[in-house]
């Protein structure tokens, strides 16, 4: 188990300085950054000085350790265009971002399974047509789409809700809502595969010829038995909420790291995207590894071996 | 390469047969919803092939008289608007068509690239193993982790927006999870025999992987290609959306749709109408995915075609004329077959199963009782309704595809047929237990013994607390012989021995002192000497407690060691019943009989080994008659005419057979 873990510590870095290289090469193709900075109008000089100031009249490779080490340190240089700490400004944004997938991911799972579950359970009633219309439709949906067409309903024409902006509670609403029609019918419809499946096993028979009530059967052994692969797939959502939403915060205003990373990809704030990349990256390699740790805790057939 | 043609018939990896295309087909014309999104589909192909012929040369210029008018309007000039006009006046439904290329046709791209590649790396993984394998594994799974629209948005951005660079960037993200995919089947195909064959008549790799292994993967590759590609659409779309993808003025449903934002508190159908276009045509590509999964795939086919007999032969079993109730005379009979005193007795009960060749008659008016403190063996082969008849009365057929025809399950006077499911429950392991054959099947695995133990004390005694449960189940363990049980009573089924777990299962069953213990196989599963054990556990339970044990077996050597009665069951009727040693020394049913003399440990005294020639005939097609005569080396004319009734050879002891007296007689 402790080996178990380091190996998966051990990755789990490995993947990280592999983002890092990724981003550093990947971001030396964006274009010189100092005439970035400085505009057109900029003297040979003043491009001196800058480049200087930003190592980067250096050779590559040097600039490249230089990134790694600074990153190690936590310091990805100043943002270009706000004048301060880039790490500072996406840990600023964070937030958001937890804020809106967390409540997200609360609004999704319990009703996603909860169709799921009772479409398994009433195998060719109405619910189950509903949640396999469902997630046909919700994998078909593009998620802009909903976002401008909830804002067109709710917001212009009816006037409940605000079409963006942060703070307060109703403007969690319409983001939620889209990002909620997207991904019930996928989680419903792996809800309802595996706890079918379950239901087929000997032991909820078993458990039935104990007289034991469905509700009971139903929760500790079928859905227990399912939790497996519908966790997989919820953690995969919450995995891709928390590393940014990027299109439902761009069209929502929600100032989470999403929309973070595309206003720094659009302004080339070179320090600002290594920043975001880098901590998207690192929240994905650490909720990759609890999720795996939890598997262990969901399985108690691993948890020995 | 020359094979002579039987060398490549086994060479020939198995295809698409003709009859897929038909069924394909027969598919597609009955579901109305596949056939419009094969024709949605088919207009957006003619959308890109035509569109220089659809398209004026004008579509791009302005006219500002008609800026946002809204759809089904008309301008000026008498002029028809279908889906209106954007916000510089030109025809909107002209502006979707031009961009139906510059939307669908990077996905297109991005997919062909992503299967070659997928397919190329994932076979190549899968067929060569070893290092390639593990590196190339490696290479996969740090796609996986790197986010995907990350990705995207920094080449994107880096190399700037193209047409081309959307494509690779689209591609990037779909190759691995074909090629996972394949690298899977590729292992699996990699053992099967047509390659091996090839490998001995010298194939080259290359031409292994290229003839044999390729193909064989092409059928679920197209539908999982075929969903991803409906995702690449909606990628596609996303990064136009954010001006990262097809640039102006080159035109995409995704930039309408961004475009069309600026406008959306005026005119809502510049956003509402593209977004449209993308969901209905991602929407029909994934319906075109699932109809292919449905019609190729062998394993989904076979699925959907028991689902949709099983529905038919149900409503069909209401036809079936069902035989009349068992008169007074058979009742007699039964009399003699049920002790009076009978705590638990099953009354001429029929069971069917739906099946996907019609309904299973798996119980056939079978009746049997059994008395307090008695151990009631049925027996028989596999088949012949002995298990369903324990599952009928525990209440655990399997739904929907089977259910109790007619007849009663009478205990304590109440027909537990009749009775409400929650009442039903309140005698369900608690008066009536079941213990099952397979015990690691039917323990919840991510659950203790201990939880299992409380669990099932605490349902059926109520005001129990945890903690008396929890020592009671130590204590049940101790009973069952579990060495250490308080020890291992937080221990998960999977860290028993197959023995043990069998005993935890006896232990659950008798939590509650139950009346009637119906122990189904429960040896079968387990070697010799445990077998002797829990047959040894069971007889001590039930002299300690008194209660009645229906042991049901095919093990003939169990049933004359541990019962007191039998009842013998073929293709789903009682054949003979009687006290054990009456039927062992001298059964009145050649079934018994030639079941004897098949069994080792019965037969050996006598001297010789013979099996029963053929196999026992299925539930949905039975022959006439007496249903053992295809079988039988007694039969005559009148056994494939008429089915010999159940009827009284001697006091205590009932035969269906109509030379019983002479079976009786007959020794050998």
């Amino acid at each position: 188990m402790l080996i178990y873990s380091l190996k998966r510590l051990a990755a789990a870095f490995l993947v990280i300085f592999l983002v890092l290289t990724a981003i550093f090469f990947v971001t030396q193709l964006l274009g010189d950054p100092v005439t970035l900075v400085l505009g057109d109008t900029a003297t040979p000089t003043q491009i001196a000085a800058v480049r200087a100031r930003l190592g980067l009249d250096q050779p590559l490779l040097q600039q490249y350790w230089q990134f790694l080490v600074n990153a190690a340190q936590g310091s990805f240089g100043d943002s270009f265009w706000q004048q301060q700490p880039a790490l500072q400004i996406v840990f600023s944004r964070l937030p958001a971002t937890f804020l809106l997938a967390g409540v997200a991911m609360l609004v999704m799972v319990p009703i996603g399974v909860l169709l799921g579950v009772i479409a398994a359970y009433r195998q060719g009633s109405w619910i189950e047509r509903l949640v396999n219309v469902l997630s046909i439709v919700s994998s078909s949906l593009v998620n802009f789409w909903v976002a401008l067409m909830l804002i067109l309903v709710f917001a212009v024409t009816l006037r409940w809700l605000p079409t963006s902006g942060y703070g307060e509670p109703q403007h969690l609403v319409l983001p939620v809502a889209t990002l909620s029609l997207l991904q019930i019918g996928v989680l419903a419809q792996i809800t309802r595969t595996s706890v079918a499946e379950q239901l087929q096993s000997q032991f909820v028979s078993a458990a039935r010829a104990r007289g034991l009530s469905p509700v009971r059967v139903m929760l500790r052994y079928a859905l227990r038995n399912a939790l497996i692969p519908i966790f997989t797939v919820a953690a995969g959502m919450l995995i891709g909420l928390m590393t940014g939403a990027v299109i439902t915060e761009v069209v929502f205003g929600w100032p989470g790291i999403g929309r973070l990373l595309l206003q720094a990809i659009q302004d080339g704030d070179l320090p600002l995207i290594q920043a975001t990349v880098f901590v998207s990256a690192s929240i994905l390699v650490v909720l990759t590894l609890l999720v795996d740790l939890a598997y262990v805790r969901l399985n108690p057939r691993v948890r020995i071996q | 390469m020359s094979a002579p043609p039987s060398t490549s018939a086994i060479l020939t990896a198995p295809r698409t047969k003709p009859t897929t295309r038909r069924q394909l087909a027969t598919s597609a014309r009955r579901d109305p919803l596949i056939l419009i999104s094969l024709i949605w589909l088919l207009l957006i192909a003619a959308a890109i092939v035509l569109r220089d012929v659809v398209l004026p040369s004008d579509y791009q210029d302005a006219a500002l008289a008609n800026r946002l008018l809204p759809p089904l309007s008309t301008d000026a000039d008498g002029a028809f608007y279908l889906f209106g006009t954007d916000s510089l006046g030109r025809d909107y439904l002209t502006q979707l068509i031009a961009g139906t290329t510059a939307t669908v046709l990077p996905a297109v791209a991005a997919i062909i690239v992503g299967f070659v590649l997928g397919i190329a790396i994932g076979s190549t993984a899968g067929f060569i193993g070893g290092r390639v394998d593990a590196g190339l594994l490696r290479v996969m799974e740090f796609q996986v982790v790197f986010p995907p629209l990350l990705l995207a948005l920094l080449v994107l951005t880096s190399v700037g927006p193209s047409v081309w660079v959307l494509v690779i960037v689209l591609a990037l993200g779909s190759w691995v999870g074909l090629a996972r995919v394949s690298r899977g089947m590729a292992l699996e195909l990699r053992e099967l025999s047509f390659v091996d064959a090839a490998r001995v008549i010298g194939s080259s790799r290359a031409q292994i992987i290229s003839r044999h292994i390729a193909p064989n993967l092409l059928t679920p590759l197209l539908v999982l290609g075929t969903l991803e590609f409906a995702g690449l659409l909606l990628a596609s779309a996303g990064l136009d959306f954010l001006g990262l993808g097809v640039q102006p003025p080159e035109t995409s449903w995704g930039l309408l749709v961004a475009k069309g934002r600026e406008s959306i508190t005026t005119a809502w159908w510049l956003v509402a109408i593209p977004g449209l276009t993308i969901f209905m045509t991602t929407l029909a590509v994934n319906i075109v995915a699932l109809w292919l999964r449905d019609n190729l795939d062998l394993e989904q086919k076979s699925r959907i075609l028991a689902r949709s007999h099983a529905k038919r032969s149900a409503t069909f079993a209401q036809e079936e004329p069902v035989p009349p109730q068992t008169t007074n005379a058979a009742s007699a009979v039964h009399a003699s077959a049920v002790p009076a005193s009978a705590i638990l007795h099953v009354d001429d009960l029929w069971v069917e199963f739906a099946t996907d060749r019609g309904v299973a008659k798996a119980v056939r008016g079978v009746s049997w009782g059994v008395a307090p403190g008695e151990v009631l063996a049925v027996v028989g082969e596999s088949g012949s309704g002995k298990s369903v008849t324990a599952r009928a009365v525990m209440n655990v057929l399997e739904r929907p595809q089977s259910h109790v025809r007619r007849g009663a399950i009478w205990y304590d006077g109440v027909d537990l047929i009749g009775l409400d499911d929650n009442r039903r429950r309140k005698i369900l392991g608690n008066e009536i237990a079941l213990v099952q054959q397979d015990a690691l099947a039917a323990l919840n695995p991510t659950m203790t013994i201990g939880a299992h133990l409380v669990e099932v004390i605490r349902n059926h005694q109520h005001g129990v607390t945890k903690k008396a449960a929890r020592a009671r189940a130590i204590e049940l363990l101790t009973q069952v012989g579990i060495p250490d049980p308080a020890g291992r009573v937080d221990d998960f089924p999977h860290q028993f021995s197959g023995g043990m777990r069998q005993r935890v299962l006896i232990a659950m069953a008798i939590a509650n002192s139950p009346k009637v213990l119906i122990a189904d196989e429960p040896t079968t599963a387990l070697d010799v000497t445990v077998q002797a054990q829990i047959v040894t556990l069971l007889l001590e339970l039930r002299a300690r407690t008194g209660m009645s044990i229906v042991l049901i077996t095919h093990d003939l050597s169990l049933v004359s060691e541990a019962a007191d009665r039998v009842v013998v069951m073929y293709a789903g009727r009682v054949m003979e019943t009687g006290a054990v040693r009456d039927v062992v020394d001298r059964p009145a049913h050649p079934y018994t009989r030639q079941l004897l003399a098949s069994t080792p440990d019965v037969a050996a005294p006598r001297g010789r080994l013979t099996p029963i020639p053929g196999t026992p005939p299925s539930a949905v097609r039975l022959p006439s008659g007496c249903p053992f005569n295809p079988r039988c080396e007694l039969a005559q004319d009148i056994c494939r005419e008429l089915r010999p009734p159940e009827h009284v050879v001697a006091i205590g002891r009932t035969s269906a057979c109509h030379f019983a007296e002479e079976v009786v007689g007959h020794r050998d």
